[in-house]
Parts: structure tokens; sequence; C-alpha cells
């Protein structure tokens, strides 16, 4: 004799299936509606970073590590940029453009990178 | 045993002979060296030397605008306590600043008084020796010993190796003692060695040091010691002058006028 599945019981699987279902696809179902990468501009936008933008969002943080290197071990204080403009190497440089130490964090908090910098460099 | 596993040791054995023979050879290396340090030759004296001149007979008991004007843009921490004491330019008694110098008879004005001390900018630095991350390091251009706080891994081999106690490790975080941070120089952090740069960011700028800039008697002289012309070098060659403990032949760049 066959078992007769009683209503409720399928009901149940039903909302289960569905709920699964809901569950696998969520992440699909968010595409495209990812938060953009923060964009944020220099204060004067009329200028340029100290290299162009693309090698700056890509590369800003080995820019920096040689500026330290050059301005604590060799004593080289001052980067020239191909196009001769002057930079003192120094994190504060960033700032007088990017104007707050925002610029930086929006990014990185969206990155997930810790950069530990500015416990000591307290500038801006 | 046969005779493989004999010849094997007899080998084993020769080879731990030469490779100890090796050692020696690279070991009496290092001893000379150390016997050379020990007396004045080898000073550098091509390229910039910073160095400079303390006239103890004009400096004031009692008196520390030096103390705090180097404290003050070097966002130094004061916690009040000899324990977590951060210095880069401190006063100290004449047995602890000059504990070679005769005892006998001193007169009782040098005995009393206190002396400045702060790092010499050795010519031949034992904290530069003991730094395993080369953080510590002679600067090539200008000979000042410079700390890259990028670095400091916090081991404090080169407080161990500084005999002057020039260098003070950060036990706790030093933002919480610092009155007025001054926003030009950044702070330091906790578990970190730090000490006196011979305010190498103002001489990038052309500017004397905080502390020679300071001194209402004028009693600190900063140049280049390789220049004969140079106003330290003016006063070496007028005055009688002590460096610390040169016993130890590392060839201190501070001179103090007795
Ligand atoms: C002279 C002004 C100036 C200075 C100094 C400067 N920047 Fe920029 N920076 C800009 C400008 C303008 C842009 C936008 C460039 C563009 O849109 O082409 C920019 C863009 C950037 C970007 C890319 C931002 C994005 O959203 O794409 C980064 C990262 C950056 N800068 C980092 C730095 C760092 C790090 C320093 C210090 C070493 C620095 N900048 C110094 C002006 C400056
Ligand atoms: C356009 C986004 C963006 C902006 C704006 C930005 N950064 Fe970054 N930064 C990143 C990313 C992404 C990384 C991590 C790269 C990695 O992990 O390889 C990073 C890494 C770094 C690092 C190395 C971190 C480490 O752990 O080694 C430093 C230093 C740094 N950034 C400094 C700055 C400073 C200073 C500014 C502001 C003047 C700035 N960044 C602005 C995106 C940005
Ligand atoms: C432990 C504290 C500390 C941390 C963390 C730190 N710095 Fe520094 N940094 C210093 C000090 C102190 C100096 C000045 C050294 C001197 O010249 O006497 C300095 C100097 C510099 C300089 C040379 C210009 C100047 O301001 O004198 C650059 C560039 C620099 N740091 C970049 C960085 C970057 C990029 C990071 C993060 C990846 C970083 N620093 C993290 C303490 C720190």
């Amino acid at each position: 004799m066959r078992r007769v599945m009683k209503i409720r019981e399928r009901i149940l699987i039903f909302c289960g299936l569905a709920l699964f279902l809901f569950v696998v696809s969520y992440a699909f179902l968010q595409e495209g509606k990812a938060k953009k990468i923060p964009t944020p501009v220099a204060e004067s936008a009329s200028e340029q970073c100290v290299e162009s933008r693309e090698y700056m969002r890509a590369n800003h943080m080995l820019l920096l590590d040689d500026w330290r290197h050059g301005a604590v071990r060799e004593g080289e204080r001052i980067h020239v940029t191909p196009d001769g403009r002057k930079f003192e190497k120094n994190l504060s440089t960033c700032f007088q453009c990017h104007g707050s130490r925002g610029f930086c964090v929006r990014c990185h908090t969206y990155a997930s990178a810790k950069p530990n910098c500015f416990s000591c460099h307290h500038e801006m | 045993m046969n005779d493989n596993r004999r010849e094997f040791i007899r080998k084993t054995g020769l080879g731990v002979l030469a490779g100890l023979g090796a050692a020696t050879g690279i070991f009496s290396k290092s001893s000379f060296e150390t016997a050379e340090a020990q007396t004045t030759h080898g000073a550098s004296t091509s390229g910039k030397r910073w160095g400079m001149v303390i006239d103890t007979r004009k400096c004031r008991e009692g008196c520390t605008k030096c103390i705090d004007a180097c404290h003050e843009v070097h966002n130094v921490p004061d916690f009040g306590n000899a324990k977590d004491e951060i210095k880069w330019i401190w006063k100290s008694p004449y047995e602890n600043v000059f504990p070679g110098e005769s005892k006998q008879f001193v007169s009782e004005e040098t005995r009393e008084k206190s002396y400045l001390a702060l790092c010499n900018h050795c010519d031949n630095p034992p904290c530069v020796r003991a730094c395993p991350t080369r953080a510590t390091f002679k600067r090539s251009w200008d000979g000042i010993v410079a700390m890259d706080y990028h670095r400091c891994i916090g081991c404090r081999f080169c407080m161990a190796a500084c005999p002057y106690g020039s260098r003070s490790f950060n036990w706790r975080d030093p933002r919480e003692a610092i009155e007025k941070r001054d926003q030009a120089y950044p702070t330091r952090e906790r578990g970190v060695v730090e000490k006196c740069n011979f305010c190498s960011e103002r001489l990038a700028q052309n500017l004397n040091p905080a502390c020679v800039e300071t001194c209402p008697e004028g009693a600190l002289t900063f140049g280049d010691l390789n220049d004969p012309e140079s106003e330290v070098r003016m006063l070496l060659e007028k005055n009688h002058t002590l460096q610390r403990k040169s016993e130890l032949g590392t060839r201190p760049s501070v001179f103090y006028i007795i």
C-alpha cells in the first residue's frame, strides 16, 4: 500500500527547497551591484599626481618605499619627476594635494590594506 | 667494523679538522679588527663628518633649554620615571659622563657640575656592528649614526653595545606622554629603540641642530670635523678637549672643553 504524503509535509519540503535555492543564487543576483572602488579626487584636481594615475593606483606603496629608503638611508630627500617637478620625499607631500588621510583610508578600508605608517607619521 | 666505515670515519675527522682550521683563520681576523679599533688609527678623514664641541664652562647649571628644545621638536615622550625614560640629550654628573677621568682632587666645581650627554655619533660605532637588521647605520656621506625606525625590531642589541647609554627603548606607547606633538617630525612606537639623530632633518634644511640653536650661552658648537677651517676644528685647535671613554676606540664626534 502506497503511503500518501501529508500535505503539510510537502509544504515544508517545498519551502525548504525554495530557501535553499534563494541562498545559493543570492551571490549571483548581487552581480553588478558590488560597491564601486572608491576613487577619491585630489583637492587640486588640475594638477597631476607624482606619477601617472594608473601607476599610482597600482604602485604608490613602491614609490613610498623608495622615498623612505632614499630619504632615510641615502640622504636623498628630493624626488624629481620625468617632467621636472620636484617633491620632498615624505608623507606630508601626499597631503599637499590629497587633503587628508581620509583619501588613503577610504581606499585602504575597501581593499583591506593596513599600512602602519600613520601610527608614527601623524601628518594631517 | 668493516674497512669502508673506518675510511668514512677517518675522512670525516679530517674534514672537521680542516673546518676548524678555516674557522680560526676567520676568528683571528675579527679579533685583529678589535685590536685595531682600540687606537685612533683609521678615523675617516675624507668627506663630511658632523661633530660637536661642548664648552662645559659656559653651560649653566640647572638650565635645560637645549634638552627641552630637542625633546619638543622630536616628540620625545616624558613619562616622569626613570624606568620608562626616553632621552636624546640629558645631563649627568661628572663621574657618569667621564668615569675614566681622574677622580682624585678634582676641583669641587668640576665634580659638582652636571654635564651634557647625547649620542656621540661615533666614527667607529659599536651599536652599528651589533644591529642585526642594519636599522642603525653610519651615514657614509656625513658620519651621522642614524636610526631607520622602519627596520628596528626592538632587539636592543644596540643598547647593550653602546658604552654611553645614548639609546632608549620604548617600553610603552610614547604617544601617551608627548605633551605637545610637533607635526613636522614623526613619533615612534612601542618596541623600537630611539636616540639623537644630530637633527638630520634640520641639517637637510641647512639649519643647526635644535640644541645648538637654543643654547643661550653659545656653549654648543656644531660643524664638520673633517674641515680644518670649521669652527669646531678651531675650538679643538685652541682648547684641550675630552671625548667620552676615548679608550674604547669608538672615536666619538662629540668633544668636551672642561
Ligand atoms: C601635486 C599634487 C599631488 C601630489 C603631491 C600627490 N598626488 Fe596623488 N594624485 C593627484 C591627482 C591630481 C590625482 C588624480 C590623477 C588623475 O586623475 O589623473 C592623484 C591620484 C592619486 C592616486 C589614484 C587615486 C585613484 O582613485 O585613482 C593615488 C593612489 C595617489 N594619488 C597617491 C598619492 C600618494 C601616495 C602621494 C604621495 C607620495 C601623492 N598621491 C601625491 C595629485 C597629487
Ligand atoms: C585607489 C586606492 C588607494 C588609494 C587612494 C591609496 N591606496 Fe595605499 N594601497 C592600496 C591598496 C589596494 C594597497 C594594498 C596593495 C597590496 O596589498 O599589495 C595599498 C597599500 C599601501 C601601502 C603598503 C601597505 C603594506 O602593508 O605594505 C602603503 C604604504 C600605502 N598603501 C600608502 C598609501 C598612502 C599614504 C595613501 C594616501 C596618500 C594611499 N596609500 C592611498 C590602495 C590605495
Ligand atoms: C616606528 C614609527 C614609524 C613607522 C611605523 C613608520 N615610520 Fe617613517 N619615519 C619614522 C621616523 C621617526 C622618521 C624620521 C627619521 C629621521 O630622519 O630621523 C621616518 C621617516 C620617513 C620618511 C622620510 C621622510 C621623513 O618624514 O623624514 C619616509 C618617506 C617615511 N618615513 C615613510 C614611511 C612609510 C611609507 C611608512 C609606512 C609603510 C612609515 N614611514 C612608517 C617613523 C616611522
